[in-house]
């Protein structure tokens, strides 16, 4: 029901199996931001456990070297 | 317990093995290229006290920081990447604190237990001195192109954020 609203999108992930998540690459880690800068969550994003946990721990180390915001107001 | 200078002290690691590190240091913008060259000169001298082999060194050019650091907006892109022991990192981290122009360093360990003899060095003296000079262009489209590009993908789930 709720969850109907939101359309899960194959990931960018699952369509590039060559992408390799990685911090030094703010490119690939802004599609998985909102446009606040926070990091979407996986049921949205469409990606695997596993893959988030990756996505979440690049996203914070690209925001230390301020590669991507830790906010967009 | 007294490993000696330049060891993985680690309990699992395999004796004999080095850790894989990468860092990614941000200069102030106005560093010139002397200054560059002698903290590099000065980084090489603790990498050879410590036993430790640089296999890597790239100018990433100076970019635009996402928010500022010490005042600053924009910051000189230094990427290393080396291998070493435990205390390596240390060190490097402790002689980056001290130096003014650094704004901001990140030390990530990518992999454990590689034979230093299996992972040789492409640092040439020429390769050092390049370190001072930006890149070509590549990287400063590279910057401008992700702005853009990901804002409509993402419609979908922003109702959702206000609620929380």
């Amino acid at each position: 029901m709720d969850e109907k609203k939101y359309s899960r999108k194959a990931s960018l992930l699952a369509v590039d199996k060559t992408l390799v998540i990685d911090y030094k690459n703010p490119q690939l880690l802004r599609s998985f931001l909102t446009d606040r800068g926070k990091i979407v969550p996986a049921r949205i994003s469409g990606v695997n456990a596993k893959q988030q946990r990756q996505i979440t721990q690049a996203i914070k180390r690209a925001r230390m070297l301020a590669l991507i915001p830790f906010t967009v107001k | 317990m007294s490993a000696a200078i330049g060891e993985v002290r680690s309990v699992r690691a395999r004796q004999g093995t080095k850790r894989e590190y990468e860092t990614v240091i941000i200069l102030r913008s106005g560093t010139n290229k002397a200054a560059i060259l002698e903290l590099v000169q000065k980084m090489m001298g603790v990498f050879k006290h410590y036993g430790s082999t640089l296999i890597k060194i790239e100018n990433w050019g100076s970019r635009t920081l996402a928010y500022p650091i010490k005042r600053a907006n924009t910051g000189v892109y230094l990427y290393w990447r080396f291998l070493g022991g435990s205390d390596v990192v240390r060190e490097f981290e402790r002689n980056l604190e001290i130096t003014d122009s650094v704004l901001r360093y990140h030390t990530v360990k990518v992999d454990e237990d590689i034979d230093p003899d299996a992972r040789p060095s492409e640092i040439t003296e020429d390769l050092l001195d390049a370190v001072s000079e930006p890149p070509p262009e590549p990287v400063a489209a590279e910057e401008d192109a992700p702005e853009g590009s990901s804002d409509d993908e993402e419609d979908d789930y922003r109702d959702d954020e206000g609620d929380n």
